[in-house]
């Protein structure tokens, strides 16, 4: 009996340390050695070292490379500018391999210079790991400030900017909330170009798309009601949304094409009783959807295969994945199709975790104080984006440290990373 | 004579209990259109609608059927058991600040003010809750219902919120949550459905900035915004 009371009363100490987990490196990181850049004249030594800070944070939050100080023994990466050319030379000492760039016109503009170093640490990174670098990608954002007028209203406004918070430019500023921006997906062999939001220019929150050269917006869709945080299938023919037009916060797919935008009628895939339904994620393949629900209590993240038209109701079977914690939220489906990051309440403290669809494991990526929430993949399925108090974080699964990218006045919200189908050349 | 008798008597009943009146006839034989028709549409893979989400709309106006709808809504397998959806109310024909509407946008809403004031109070709400609850809570819905009864030149936009606490997209969807829920409860106690219309607004239009429990249960609400034509 004793024995037994003694079990009983460690038995929330075990419990304790479940909740405290962390993944595990999915590979040792590589270490690098590199150069500073060699400055043989052409610009001055400090547009040269905001050169070397753009590299070195390229390298250093890559999630597959580890920095190191001393050159033994180890990949190193050499850079020398001559007047405005830039060279490098990447040294494999492991597998006596020497790879070298020659001659990259830099411009002297550090908003130009920026994509070409971020470019280069792309090459670099398919040429040591195989696999394309994530450093020449852009990310979409809210913005939310407070009107400066009398009311105590709030104007929201979308950016665009690098993949570092670098370079960033207003896209959308009309005087009324936008939220939820999120990437079109290019065709095949081009950049994306278009986004999509939700604003409320017209008083209800309706879905919106914009060209990211211009930032000028179309009405997508004319649905009565509230529609709310459209999210595009990665195979590009249809786009799921929430819309009360029920008269409840229900989920909705339609075809689309990204030449004729919507197609036929949306129809309506999932409802529950009383339920709020809400951020939904499509799979790679665009066949399952993974969202939030309160249909079963605290809102919790399903996945739903997407139905046939006409399926009825009680067929629809929607699986419920996040079992360990307690009001989970914003789920996002990695381009792999291996995970979905969401944010969940844990010890009071909103975190991002990771449901692992090969092992249907869920782990606990952060920790700390800060409410962090919307996690969004990057292309390569190992980064992500959160936004926590009023800024924009990156992180990696390898490195797990959150590194702030984002500054300035307002809130830093709704991230987007932008989805990559090929590699780009110099 | 008894055989002769019982036949007589056979085909009295049998004739008498299959009458049927010419209305009725016919009502059956639309059924039994419906039922074919409906089940060659399935084998060709085409949706169809179930009647009782129809007859749901139709309460309110006929002419609103399934092909005018703009959106193709979940059916139930089963006739008999009511969509999950049935439970609320049905949408307005206008959509206010589109293109062709006669109402416009939410900024053509003003905020009641004298005695409307009085009587659009804002709704709260418990944490993460969309119930309406409370006997002062229900009265002050039932005399808005009564008012907008009586008033059907008055339009109203039921702004739903939610306080900082929640994640913002969640609180996105449990703002439309709130603000449908009231727009029901007024639907069901007697105002047209045609008069109100919802707005999420989430966490994005806090009343008060503190960050404490009292100014939490202030920015759980529903509010009211009013335009007349």
């Amino acid at each position: 009996m004793r024995i037994f009371l003694c079990l009983l009363l460690l038995c929330p100490l075990f419990a304790e340390e479940e909740l405290i987990v962390h993944l595990n490196s999915q590979k040792i990181l590589t270490p690098l050695y590199l150069t500073p850049i060699q400055n043989k004249g052409g610009f001055e030594q400090s547009y040269v070292d905001l050169l070397q800070q753009v590299w070195n944070f390229d390298f250093a939050n890559d999630g597959s490379v580890q920095l190191v100080s001393k050159p033994e023994n180890v990949v190193s990466l050499r850079s020398v500018l001559t007047k405005k050319n830039l060279s490098i030379t990447l040294t494999n000492p492991t597998t006596g391999t020497v790879h070298g760039i020659e001659n990259i016109t830099l411009s002297g503009n550090l908003s130009e210079d920026r994509k070409i170093l971020h470019r280069l640490h792309d090459t670099v990174f398919e040429t040591l790991f195989h696999t394309p670098g994530i450093a020449d990608t852009r990310i979409l954002y809210t913005v939310r400030t407070k009107k400066t007028d009398s009311s105590s209203n709030w104007e929201t406004t979308i950016w665009e900017s690098d993949y570092d918070g670098a370079n960033a430019k207003l896209l959308i500023s009309n005087g009324h909330l936008c939220v939820t921006p999120t990437f079109v997906p290019a065709l095949d062999e081009k950049r994306a170009e278009h986004f999509l939001y939700v604003s409320y220019q017209v008083g209800q929150p309706k879905i919106y798309v914009s060209s990211l050269e211009t930032g000028i917006g179309t009405r997508l869709s004319f649905l009565k009601g509230n529609q709310l945080m459209p999210q595009i299938s990665p195979t590009l023919d249809k786009i799921a949304f929430i819309s009360d037009v029920t008269g409840n916060p229900d989920l909705f797919v339609q075809d689309f094409s990204l030449e004729k935008g919507l197609l036929g009628k949306p129809r309506q895939i999932f409802c529950a009783p009383s339920a709020a339904q809400g951020t939904p994620t499509f799979s790679p393949d665009g066949k399952k959807i993974a969202f939030v629900s309160n249909k079963d209590g605290t809102p919790r993240i399903y996945i739903l295969d997407i139905p046939k038209p006409g399926t009825p109701l009680q067929q629809l079977q929607p699986n419920m994945i996040s079992k360990k914690t307690r009001n989970n939220t914003c789920p996002n489906w990695s381009p792999d199709g291996q995970k979905i990051a969401y944010s969940a309440t844990t010890a009071g403290v909103r975190q991002i975790w990771i449901y692992d669809l090969l092992t249907s494991e869920e782990q606990q990526l952060t920790e700390g104080s800060g409410h962090k929430e919307n996690p969004v993949w990057a292309p390569n399925s190992t980064h992500l984006l959160f936004d926590s108090a009023t800024d924009l974080f990156m992180i990696n699964l390898n490195q797990k440290k959150g590194i702030k990218i984002t500054s300035g006045p307002g809130e830093k919200r709704f991230p987007s990373w932008e989805p990559l189908k090929q590699k780009r050349s110099i | 004579m008894k055989t002769t008798l019982l036949c007589a008597l056979l085909t009295t009943l049998l004739c008498t209990s299959c009458a049927r009146s010419r209305c009725e006839l016919w009502e059956d034989t639309k059924t039994c259109g419906r039922y074919v028709n409906k089940g060659m549409r399935s084998l060709m893979g085409q949706h169809v609608d179930s009647r009782e989400y129809v007859a749901y709309y139709e309460q309110w106006d006929e002419g609103t059927a399934q092909s005018e709808l703009d959106y193709v809504p979940l059916t139930s397998s089963d006739q008999t058991q009511t969509l999950a959806m049935q439970e609320y109310a049905s949408s307005s024909k206008e959509s206010p600040g589109d293109p062709g509407s006669k109402l416009p946008g939410i900024d053509g809403f003003t905020t009641p003010s004298g005695k409307l004031a009085e009587l659009f109070k804002n709704i709260r709400f418990n944490t993460d809750s969309y119930s309406i609850t409370g006997s002062e809570t229900v009265a002050s819905l039932h005399k808005i219902a009564n008012y907008l009864a009586s008033h059907p030149d008055k339009y109203v936009f039921v702004e739903g919120h939610a306080d900082e606490r929640g994640a913002a997209a969640y609180n996105l969807a449990l703002g439309s949550r709130r603000a449908n829920a009231v727009r029901a409860f007024l639907i069901q106690n007697g105002a047209n459905p045609d008069q109100l219309f919802t707005i999420s607004y989430g966490v994005e239009r806090p009343l008060d900035f503190a960050h404490m429990e009292e100014s939490w249960q202030k920015n759980r609400r529903a509010q009211f915004k009013i335009f007349v034509r």
